[in-house]
């Protein structure tokens, strides 16, 4: 049985396919991260599988109920929180766990024990009483948080959680899932950032609709073969310009104040002819060294792959 | 799975959430009242003190009889006396005054030799409204003074009490249910209805919205609320703040204005109900299909203003309106609840009476919140 099992999920909007054909399987107790550029579908897919959309074909299962038919039982497994923050600002940080948990039908005792518990891990205790509205965004987001767990779900899915938050939230945060995980929980959560990816027990990646590659982040890494020849300097995007029309460096990635270039094993001849050809355009080069790929450097290389 | 009704949860969150903004509440429960007082006050109907130019050439105690006459009423104030034909013109061109009498110099000599006597009248038609009416008004007057010059003349041929016995055509004028045809005692009823009607659809056009927007529609959607039981709890709470409302401005009516609460409290408060939920539904209405809080804002604006000022029968009579209008105010639920508020107000009305408009407002609600179930689907597709 897995948690999460869809088969051939399609959803279109209008005339853009968001969805199209989507096979996925997340094992119990994973925690399965959803990672691809914006407009890859990453929320739709999330929508289709909590069921606050419906799909235009195909089938979900959630721990082998069938969603799609038996809507609110599904419901009742799972705990969703959006990208955006969707809770009542009116509220306060107590009234809110109240009504989600009155939503779920959550019987008092149990609902005291998971709040008290939830506040105390989410370090929300002192603020019980604030307005949620008049909370921090780090803050804002770990009530999200409490108000998805306040029912027990088995399945926690989570709409970049992290956006927008300050590092020591973000810390806190995964902090708290990683709690949960250890507590059997399976995760399902999208992300932009690499090093959360890294986390992850399995990785999909998503781009225009599809999952062309769902796996461990480890053996991901292993789909690039040979190694990246990292060079840090002012101008990546001139570099990279300057470099794609060469044959032999045509994969090459920015990265920030960086660029990952693709070669078949770390031969110093390289460093010495990409020097020569930045210099002959006068790009000034601060640093250069070879690094394993990052997974980053995987999505990039797929997303190019099927560009071409 | 446990199936408790998740109504009451909807219900006291909506709550909290009308409650924690008091600012708003109070101008919820204020409007009504200031605009009550604001229109009960201004708007009248009566037209009274319709400035009057008069340039008589007669200069007779006949001409004066009939100035006398015609200004004893409070319906006109001589404005101006004026000193010739032009000047008259000038003044109603100016707009002066709304109404010019001129009488011709042999206007006695005509009365006294048993002739028709003329006197000429420039209205100002404009304002077609006063115009009207003025002029109704100066005729009734001028034909009184016809009447006593009539019976001076038949007099003066030895016909002494003929006229009494003449068989001119006797009324009996016997106004019901507002006997002195007092204004307030129609406008009142006509403005809460009016205002309820604006105001709840207003409020309730915030609310669906305003979870679609702001993103806890998703929230509700994965949980196992159902839409009804989010539309009835929404619901709930607006009903509350209508009845206190009803109660405030069904006080300063009585109280301020002292309009007559002939009929039943309890028809009154069921009818207000009905009222309140068939408008409010209309509000939840438009909140669900537009799904923007700013949309359904103007939709409510341009949905309830007009149409429950205009086509309710507040201010102007539905039967004299074309037919495509007269079709489009059924639908407009302050129609009904206008003729029941003055029924009860004025007429005492029973709920007998008053079954047709009261099955209306039931088979609006129905349907309105039956959209509002349909339309609030629980899915952001």
């Amino acid at each position: 049985m897995f948690a999460v099992e869809t088969s051939g999920l399609k959803k279109s909007f209008d005339k853009t396919e968001a969805v199209r054909g989507v096979d996925l399987r997340i094992n119990k107790g994973d925690l399965f991260g959803l990672i691809g550029p914006d407009g890859a579908g990453k929320t739709t897919l999330m929508r289709l599988i909590t069921g606050v959309m419906t799909p235009d074909s195909g089938s979900i299962r959630i721990f082998d109920t069938d969603a799609l038919r038996h809507k609110a039982e599904a419901g009742m497994m799972l705990g969703y929180m959006p990208q955006r923050f969707s809770l009542y600002e009116e509220l306060t940080v107590e009234e809110n766990l109240e009504f989600f948990a009155s939503l779920r039908s959550v019987e008092k005792d149990s609902f005291n024990r998971q709040k008290n518990y939830l506040l105390k891990f989410t370090n929300l205790e002192p603020f019980t009483k604030r307005l949620a509205g008049k909370l921090s965004g780090g803050m804002k987001q770990k009530l999200g948080l409490a108000c998805t767990l306040i029912h027990q779900p088995q399945l926690l899915i989570l709409d970049e959680p992290t956006t927008g938050v300050d590092p020591v939230s973000r810390r806190e945060f995964w902090q708290i899932l990683d709690s949960f995980l250890h507590q059997g929980m399976t995760i399902l959560l999208s992300t932009p950032y690499m090093d959360e990816a890294d986390r992850c027990t399995t990785i999909a990646f998503m781009n225009n609709g599809v999952l062309p590659v769902v796996d461990t982040p480890q053996h991901m890494k292993t789909l690039i073969q040979g190694t990246m020849l990292e060079v840090v300097l002012k101008e990546p995007l001139r570099a990279k310009q300057v470099l794609s029309r060469s044959d032999i460096y045509r994969h090459v990635h920015i990265l920030g104040d960086r660029i990952h270039i693709y070669v078949d094993k770390p031969d110093s001849g390289y460093i010495a002819d990409i020097k020569q050809i930045l210099n002959n355009e006068a790009i000034a080069v601060d640093q250069t060294g070879f690094t394993a790929p990052m997974l980053e450097d995987v999505f990039v290389s797929i997303i190019e792959k099927e560009r071409a | 799975m446990k199936s408790h009704s998740l109504l009451r949860p909807v219900i006291k969150k909506e709550f909290i959430q009308i409650i924690r903004d008091p600012i708003s509440l109070a101008v919820v429960i204020l409007i009504p009242i200031i605009q009550l007082l604001l229109f009960g006050y201004a708007v009248s109907f009566d037209i009274k003190h319709v400035p009057m130019g008069i340039f008589d050439q007669s200069h007779t105690q006949e001409s004066r009889q009939l100035i006398r006459a015609v200004t004893a009423s409070s319906y006109f104030l001589i404005a101006d006396n004026a000193t010739s034909r032009t000047q008259i013109n000038t003044l109603l061109e100016k707009g002066d005054i709304k109404i010019g009498v001129i009488i011709p110099p042999d206007f006695a000599d005509d009365i006294n030799a048993d002739k028709t006597a003329g006197v000429q009248l420039l209205i100002d038609g404009t304002d077609a409204n006063v115009g009207g009416v003025a002029l109704g008004y100066f005729i009734a007057a001028a034909q009184g003074y016809a009447l006593d010059i009539t019976e001076r003349v038949l007099n003066k041929q030895g016909g002494s009490g003929l006229l009494k016995n003449f068989p001119l055509l006797s009324q009996r004028l016997r106004i019901w249910y507002n006997q002195t045809l007092r204004t307030e005692n129609f406008i009142v009823p006509g403005l809460i209805a009016t205002i309820l009607m604006i105001l709840g659809v207003l409020m309730t056009s915030q609310s669906v919205a305003r979870e679609y927007e702001r993103g806890t529609m998703e929230q509700l959607i994965v949980s196992p609320v159902k839409v009804y039981e989010l539309i009835i709890g929404k619901l709930v709470p607006y009903i509350v703040i209508g009845f206190v409302q009803v109660a405030l401005v069904t006080l300063i009516a009585v109280l301020v204005f002292h309009v007559p609460l002939k009929g039943s409290l309890l028809l009154l408060t069921f009818t207000t109900f009905l009222f309140l939920v068939s408008a409010m539904g209309i509000g939840f209405l438009f909140s669900a299909v537009t799904k923007s809080q700013q949309v359904a804002m103007q939709m409510s604006f341009v949905g309830t203003m007009l149409p429950s000022l205009l086509l309710s029968g507040f201010i102007y009579p539905i039967s004299s309106m074309p037919i495509a209008l007269r079709i489009f105010s059924y639908v407009v639920p302050a129609k009904y609840f206008l003729v029941v508020l003055r029924g009860i107000f004025l007429k005492n009305s029973s709920i007998s009476i008053l079954m047709n408009q009261i099955l209306i407002m039931i088979l609006i609600s129905v349907i309105v919140l039956t959209l509002c179930i349909i339309k609030t689907k629980k899915s952001l597709d």
